[in-house]
């Protein structure tokens, strides 16, 4: 793997008051690392419907309609690992992690397995056909605007631009990155840049524009941020762990950072409705969904992988392998015997 | 008269150990573990050109190809394999400055669990793809060299379980991973483990036979086959020789000079340098009726580690109690 690595800030100091919004002319400058040629872009493959078909890899996607908006059930093909040997939450978690989004184009990204090093990206288009590209690992992917292509992080941590249709890539940025990768509304990338790759206990929050790739820091507290996103106001929620101790929601107002929330100190795989109101995270096996604005959690029972629903309404989880679709009271809506299951962005207007 | 020590080969383990070594730096970092059989799978990697791997030794590798036991490209610390849930230790005396345990113990993702500690030297090590809740410790804890901190795991990145451990310095001003064995940090390269001891001789080979209400003198010598120096004139961290066993049991052969009922002797150096030879004195008192009777020691990093690894720091003595012709005893 071809890694680069940023040195982390030291000292317990926090940048609490001020975070300067820094334009940051290139990657190197920022982490130091020499400014090298790209590596080379990883081998892409085309599938029509039929071969999809013939060859096993075709992805089937059932439709249903929840109360915090659609959900995509899929069957998908079995996973490149072998999970035997893994505890059993273990392997539906990485079933359940191989859709990596959804596109309002009805497209779909699915990584070929999780936690197998060699593990690709396939594009699973509406009409059955497919695009594939040899990744060597996905961290994590997401549809840009217009559903034309997709931002990927590969298990090196490097950021490739891939097109839909075709599945052929160039790199936008080395990195390393990990695998939070959103789009704000115009078109940026917001992605969370590690110390190391190989043990990511440090990294910032940036914006990279992907037509120019010019990086801008988002925050720069010390920690390691688990996810940063762009909420429905324009501002930027970063989840993460605070150098110390502890699991906290912030969000970016005029430049600075404001702390929402402390979360479980065990806290992981949060997820933050769009308006910042509601985050659901699992830590030691229990969900909860804390209202950001009240700052009350309320243990919803065991399960892990919340996803919450774009307006916060309900939110799906893993409980034994299966998809259990919760309402905001804990109660159980509708179960799904498998895990691959995920909120759809399309409200509806999902092609077919 | 039987061999008492209980694996022979730890001898001929010393010697290798020892006859490795070269100037070696006393109390500086130790292995992170406790098992001297884990091997160094990954080293750090102090290339920073992609795919141009230079490992430890200077050894360049214009590839970027996986060079096991070595290098690979791009890599920032030093990976060595073991189950899920082994025991790792403190590298060197340090603080705890941050941990998360958050995660599964084989949740794969990039993020982990990991406890990070400063040491007084301005360095830090970073221990990850800890289990979940495995952290031993606190933020804020100091902790001790050889101080059992965390669960190994295989959360994070992890094709396999093993313990990514990692040496951070300021270099330049900036926070950046270092290569311990390059810098020479350890005790020795490629570094060993904290607590290991290779049983040498006794002062009586055979069997000890002693009259009842009597006491006699035994001595055991053992090679610091480990990275930690030995000392008796500390609390925590102090080699002593306990009861094995069971461990920590009472002992119907302890004589006045034990400092406890379980603990027959503290080393008899006050520092006693890893390759040096460390011996414990001690007296066996018979207080029970004649009769065979065999009992069982141990070296012990005191509230630390007890050298139990392969059983290379225990041994047992034979003991053959006699009866009393001269005196018989206390009244009654």
């Amino acid at each position: 793997m071809s890694v680069r690595h940023r040195s982390a800030p030291g000292g317990r100091t926090r940048l609490r008051a001020v975070v300067p919004i820094l334009i940051v002319t290139s990657l190197a400058s920022l982490t130091g690392a020499q400014l090298t040629s790209a590596d080379p872009p990883p081998a892409a493959t085309t599938k029509s419907a039929e071969q999809a078909r013939t060859s096993g890899t075709a992805v089937g996607v059932v439709r249903h309609a929840g109360p915090g908006g659609e959900l995509l059930e899929l069957q998908l093909p079995a996973p490149r690992t072998l999970t035997s040997g893994l505890p059993a939450t273990e392997q539906a978690r990485r079933a359940a992690a191989r859709l990596l989004d959804a596109a309002p184009s009805g497209d779909l990204a699915i990584a070929d397995g999780v936690g197998d090093p060699e593990a690709g990206v396939t594009i699973s288009h509406p009409d059955g056909s497919q695009a594939h590209v040899a990744l060597n690992g996905v961290a994590g992917a997401a549809f840009a605007p217009g559903s034309s292509w997709l931002a990927a992080v590969d298990a090196a941590g490097r950021l490739w631009r891939i097109d839909a249709l075709s599945g052929s890539a160039s790199q936008l940025a080395p990195g390393p990155f990990t695998g939070s990768i959103r789009f704000a509304a115009s078109g940026e990338l917001i992605l969370v840049q590690a110390a190391s790759i190989d043990a990511p206990f440090a990294s910032v929050v940036v914006r990279l524009a992907p037509e120019t790739r010019r990086e801008v820091l988002v925050d720069s507290e010390e920690g390691f941020v688990f996810s940063a996103s762009e909420l429905a106001d324009a501002s930027i929620a970063v989840v993460a762990h605070v150098f110390g101790g502890g699991v906290e929601v912030r969000r970016s107002a005029g430049g600075t950072m404001v702390r929402m929330a402390s979360l479980d100190p065990n806290a992981i795989d949060a997820s933050l409705s769009d308006d910042g109101t509601r985050i659901a995270y699992a830590a030691d096996s229990m969900v909860y969904l804390q209202d950001l604005r009240r700052g009350v959690a309320r243990r919803l029972g065991p399960g892990q992988m919340p996803r919450i629903a774009h307006d916060g309404s309900s939110l799906l989880v893993l409980r034994d392998g299966k998809s259990v679709l919760l309402a905001a009271d804990g109660s159980e809506l509708e179960q799904f015997p498998t895990a691959t299951v995920g909120w759809s962005r399309c409200e509806g207007r999902c092609q077919p | 008269m039987i061999g008492r020590i209980c694996i022979g080969l730890s001898f001929a383990v010393a010697v290798s150990l020892a006859s490795a070594s070269h100037a070696l730096a006393t109390d500086d970092y130790t292995l992170p573990f406790y098992d001297p059989s884990v091997p160094l799978s990954y080293g750090v990697d102090r290339d920073p050109r992609p795919c141009y791997q230079r490992d430890w030794a200077n050894v360049l590798w214009a590839d970027c190809n996986l060079h096991y036991g070595r290098v690979y490209d791009g890599h920032t610390g030093m990976d060595y394999p073991m189950p899920v849930v082994s025991s790792i230790a403190a590298s060197r005396d340090g603080t705890v400055i941050d941990l998360f345990e958050g995660f599964g113990t084989e949740q794969f993702g990039i993020n982990g669990n990991y406890v990070l500690v400063s040491h007084a030297d301005g360095r830090r090590t970073l221990y990850y793809h800890l289990a979940q809740n495995g952290a031993r410790v606190a933020v804020g804890q100091a902790v001790l060299a050889g101080q059992w901190i965390a669960d190994s795991g295989c959360s994070g990145q992890c094709y396999g379980a093993h313990l990514h451990f990692e040496m951070r310095a300021v270099v330049g001003g900036r926070w950046t991973s270092v290569d311990p064995i390059f810098e020479k940090r350890f005790t020795t390269n490629p570094g060993r483990v904290p607590f290991l001891a290779a049983y040498l001789r006794e002062s009586n080979s055979g069997s000890e036979v002693i009259m009842r209400y009597t006491t006699v003198t035994h001595w055991v010598e053992f090679l610091n086959a480990g990275g930690r120096t030995w000392r008796n004139n500390i609390g925590a961290g102090r080699v002593l020789l306990g009861t094995w066993n069971p461990p920590i049991r009472d002992s119907a052969f302890r004589a006045i000079d034990w400092p406890s009922s379980w603990v027959a002797t503290n080393v008899d150096q006050s520092g006693v340098a890893p390759g040096a030879v460390g011996r414990f004195t001690f007296g066996l008192h018979a207080e029970s009726p004649p009769g065979t009777y065999d009992e069982a020691f141990n070296v012990l990093a005191n509230s630390l580690r007890w050298f139990d690894w392969a059983r290379l720091g225990s041994f047992h003595v034979p003991i053959i109690v006699i009866a009393n012709t001269r005196w018989g005893g206390p009244a009654g």
